[in-house]
C-alpha cells in the first residue's frame, strides 16, 4: 500500500486550473520530489497534501486514510515552509516545542523530545537563542526540528533550501538526505532546482502547467525523458526536427535534412513518414577533426562559438541548414588523444558522432 | 587629486537644508533656551536680565507649583487616554477591515480615514460647533430624544438605580464610590438632554479627548492594519499544522507580533499627544477657566506655556516650561530610539 496517494486530484482557483488531474503514489520511506518551473502547480499539490488547500475534485489518501476535508493538524504530516515560518518572537526552544505544547504533552516529555531533536539537527545548546540571531542554515535546521519533533509520517518541504547560498545549499542537501535515511519517514520535496531533485530524490515527478509529465527515478528521468518538456527542463538537450524513414526491429532510421541518423526505439510511438523531434544531450556527442567511421551517426559541422567553463568546454556547432547543436566536452587530456588536443576554435570544421541510444524520440 | 572646487561643492549642496535648519530650528530653540534663564516679561520688556535658574525654581515652588502639578497631571492623563482610545478604536476597526472576506473594504477604509484626511483645524472648529451646549447638533439631538417618553423613562430608571446603589455604598461607608454616584445622580436629576460639553470642566475634558481620539484613530487603524498584514500567513499555517486553534494563534502570534510592531508607534504617539496643541487650543482654548488660576481645566503643558507667553507675557517662565517639555519628550524619544534601534546601523 502506498503511503501517500493522489487520485485524479484537481484544484481550481477561480477559472484557473492550477492542478490538473494529478495521480501519484508515493511509497513509505521514500524521498519524493515534485520538480517543475514556477507556476507549474507543484506547491499547490504539496499544499493539497498538507491540508492548506482542499482539492476541487479527486481524493487524497495518507497512510491509507482519506484526508479530504481534514485540517492540517489532523493529518499525519508536517511541513517545512519556504521561508521557514519560524515565530520571530520566540526562541529556538519555544519554536520547536510549539506543536507539543498545543497537544498538551507533559513538560518533561517536551524537554526531552526537544533536546533529542535539536541534537539530531546539530543545534544542541542553541535552545535560548532568538531566531534573528541564527544564520540561514541554522534557521533551516530549526524549521526542520520544529516539524520533526511532532513525529510526522510524512514531511512536506516547500523549497526548503531556496533561501540559502550555493555552498550551504549543497551541504544541506547532503544533510537532509542523511536525515531522511536515518529517520525513514517519507519526505515530499518541492523544488525548481533540478540538481537538488536529482541528487536527493528516490523518485521525481516532473510537473508542467498543472500536470505531471513524468514520474521516475532520477536516472530514468534524465536518461529516458518521455516528453520534450522533461528533456528540456532536466539538464540540457538539443532538439532536432527529423522525419522517420523506416523502422527495423529495434532501430529507427531518421532523416535530418538529408543526413541519415539511427536511433534506438524507446517506446515513443512512431511510423514511417512521421515528422518528429529527437533530443540529444550535449555530453553524448563526441567531436573530432576527422570522421570516426566506427560511429553509427556522423554529422558534419563547424564550430560557431566556444565557451570555456573550467571543467568543461561548451561548443556551439552549426550543422547544414543552420541547425545549431550544443556539445560539451570534459576538459580532459589523454596521451593517445594528441590530435584532438589542439584546442578547437571558432570556425573549425568538425565532425560530431553519437550512439543510436543517445538519440531519444520525444513526445511534443 | 581633488580640486578646491570639488571640495567645496558638497557643502554647497547641503547648504540650503543647513541654512533652513539653523534659522528655523536651531536658533529659535537656542533663543528660547536663553530666554528661560532671563526675566523677560511684560515688566521687563526692553531691559531684561539673566536670572539663572529662577524661572525653573518658580515652576516648582509656591502657587506656581500648584498650577504646574494640576496641568502636568492632566497632561499625562490626556496623553495616555488619547493613545489608549486611539489604539483601542484602531484595533476594533483594524481586525474586521483586515478580514479578506469583508466586502466593501475599500469603502469603509476610505470613510474611516476621513478624520485624518481633512485638516484638523477645520474639523476641530466644526466639533466646537457640534458640541455647543445650546445650538450644537449633539445636544439638539439629545434634547429631542429626551422629549420622547421612552428615553425620559429610561433616564428616570437610571437615576433610580443610581440612587439605589448610592444608598448601598453610602450605608457601607465606601465614600469614594458613593460620592461618584452622588455626582452622577445630581447630573441625572438635572438632566434635560443638555450636556455642558465645553462649559463644564469635566465634560470639557471628555470632549477634548473625544475629538482628539476621533482625529487620531485613523492613523492607528492604518498602522495596525499594516502591522497585521506584515505578519506572514505562513506563520499561521505553521501554527495550524501544529494544531493551534484560532484563539491560540491569536495570542501566540498576532498579539506578540502586533505588540512589537506597535510599541514604537505608541510611544511616539504619546509624545505627539503630549504636545497636541491644536485639539485643545481650538476647541476649548484650555478652558473653562478656574477662578484665580492661569491654567484652565483642559490646559496641557504646551497650551499653558502658550498662555503664559502670549496672554500673560511671562516669556521667561513660558520658556522654562518649554525646556521642561523638551526634557520629557526627549527622554521619551530616546527610549523609543533604543527600543526600535533607529540609531543602530
Amino acid at each position: 500500500m502506498s503511503h501517500v496517494v493522489l487520485k485524479d486530484v484537481r484544484r481550481f482557483f477561480g477559472d484557473v486550473e492550477a492542478v490538473k488531474s494529478v495521480n501519484l503514489e508515493i511509497n513509505k520511506g521514500e524521498f519524493f520530489s515534485l520538480l517543475g518551473p514556477s507556476g507549474c502547480g507543484k506547491t499547490t499539490t504539496l499544499r493539497l497534501i498538507g491540508g492548506f488547500e482542499q482539492p476541487s475534485s479527486g481524493e487524497i489518501f495518507i497512510c491509507g486514510e482519506k484526508v479530504n476535508g481534514k485540517p492540517p493538524y489532523k493529518r499525519l504530516v508536517n511541513t517545512v515552509f519556504q521561508n521557514y515560518a519560524l515565530f520571530p518572537h520566540m526562541n529556538v526552544y519555544d519554536n520547536v516545542a510549539f506543536g507539543l505544547v498545543q497537544k498538551n504533552v507533559p513538560k518533561e516529555t517536551i524537554k526531552q523530545k526537544v533536546s533529542d531533536i535539536l541534537e539530531l539537527v546539530r543545534l544542541s545548546g542553541f535552545e535560548k537563542r532568538r531566531i534573528q540571531q541564527m544564520s540561514g542554515g541554522q534557521q533551516q535546521r530549526v524549521a526542520l526540528a520544529r516539524a520533526l519533533v511532532n513525529e510526522p509520517e510524512v514531511l512536506l518541504l516547500d523549497e526548503p533550501l531556496g533561501a540559502l547560498d550555493q555552498k550551504l545549499r549543497k551541504s544541506m542537501q547532503v544533510e537532509l538526505k542523511q536525515l531522511q535515511e536515518k529517520l525513514g519517514i517519507t519526505f515530499i520535496l518541492v523544488t525548481h532546482d533540478q540538481e537538488e531533485a536529482l541528487s536527493m530524490s528516490d523518485r521525481i515527478a516532473v510537473m508542467n502547467e498543472g500536470r505531471i509529465e513524468q514520474v521516475g527515478k532520477p536516472y530514468e528521468i534524465y536518461e529516458h525523458p518521455k516528453t520534450r518538456f522533461v528533456a528540456d527542463f532536466i539538464g540540457v538537450s538539443n532538439f532536432l526536427k527529423v522525419s522517420v524513414k523506416d523502422i527495423t526491429s529495434d532501430i529507427i532510421n531518421l532523416n535530418l535534412g538529408g543526413i541519415h541518423l539511427k536511433a534506438r526505439k524507446n517506446g515513443v510511438p512512431c511510423k514511417a513518414g512521421d515528422e518528429l523531434e529527437v533530443s540529444i544531450r550535449p555530453e553524448r556527442l563526441w567531436l573530432s577533426r576527422k570522421p570516426d567511421n566506427r560511429a553509427d551517426n556522423v554529422l558534419k559541422g563547424a564550430i560557431a562559438d566556444v565557451r570555456f567553463l573550467g571543467d568543461v568546454f561548451h561548443y556551439d556547432v552549426r550543422l547544414n541548414g543552420n541547425v545549431h547543436i550544443l556539445v560539451s566536452r570534459q576538459n580532459l587530456v589523454f596521451q593517445e588523444d594528441e590530435s584532438n588536443f589542439a584546442p578547437l576554435a571558432e570556425g573549425d570544421d568538425i565532425f560530431l558522432h553519437c550512439m543510436p541510444e543517445s538519440l531519444k524520440l520525444v513526445k511534443t | 587629486m581633488i580640486g578646491k572646487k570639488e571640495r567645496f561643492l558638497p557643502y554647497l549642496y547641503i547648504a540650503p537644508a543647513v541654512v533652513l535648519m539653523i534659522f528655523l530650528t536651531l536658533l529659535p530653540n537656542i533663543y528660547s533656551l536663553y530666554i528661560a534663564f532671563t526675566n523677560y516679561s511684560l515688566y521687563h520688556f526692553q531691559h531684561y536680565d539673566f536670572v539663572g535658574l529662577r524661572n525653573f525654581v518658580k515652576v516648582f515652588s509656591g502657587s506656581e507649583l500648584q498650577e504646574f502639578m494640576s496641568v502636568f497631571a492632566w497632561t499625562m492623563v490626556w496623553a495616555l487616554a488619547s493613545v489608549f482610545g486611539m489604539v483601542l478604536i484602531g484595533l476594533l476597526l483594524a481586525f474586521p477591515l483586515n478580514n479578506r472576506y469583508l466586502k466593501g473594504k475599500d469603502f469603509y477604509r476610505t470613510m474611516f480615514v476621513i478624520p485624518w484626511a481633512i485638516p484638523a483645524f477645520i474639523t476641530v472648529l466644526m466639533w466646537q460647533g457640534i458640541l455647543n451646549s445650546d445650538l450644537g447638533a449633539v445636544n439638539v439631538l439629545l434634547m429631542g430624544l429626551y422629549k420622547i417618553p421612552i428615553f425620559h423613562g429610561l433616564f428616570g430608571m437610571l437615576d433610580g438605580m443610581t440612587v439605589f446603589f448610592y444608598n448601598i455604598f453610602h450605608g457601607m461607608h465606601i465614600d469614594f464610590i458613593a460620592n461618584l454616584l452622588n455626582g452622577f445622580h445630581n447630573f441625572l436629576a438635572g438632566f434635560n438632554g443638555k450636556i455642558p460639553w465645553l462649559d463644564n470642566g469635566n465634560w470639557a475634558r471628555v470632549s477634548v479627548l473625544i475629538v482628539n481620539i476621533w482625529l487620531g484613530f485613523p492613523f492607528m487603524m492604518s498602522i495596525i492594519i499594516g502591522a497585521l498584514q506584515a505578519i506572514p500567513s505562513e506563520l499561521y499555517e505553521a501554527a495550524s499544522v501544529d494544531g493551534a486553534t484560532p484563539t491560540t494563534q491569536f495570542f501566540a502570534i498576532t498579539v506578540p507580533l502586533l505588540r512589537s510592531a506597535m510599541l514604537p508607534v505608541i510611544i511616539s504617539s504619546f509624545a505627539f499627544n503630549f504636545n497636541q496643541f491644536g485639539s485643545i487650543y481650538l476647541l476649548t482654548a484650555g478652558g473653562p477657566t478656574v477662578m484665580g488660576r492661569t491654567a484652565g481645566q483642559t490646559d496641557i503643558l504646551v497650551t499653558y506655556s502658550y498662555k503664559l507667553a502670549f496672554n500673560m507675557f511671562r516669556f521667561g517662565l513660558a520658556c522654562a516650561y518649554a525646556v521642561f517639555i523638551f526634557i520629557i519628550i526627549a527622554s521619551l524619544s530616546s527610549v523609543n530610539f533604543k527600543l526600535t534601534g533607529a540609531f543602530d546601523d
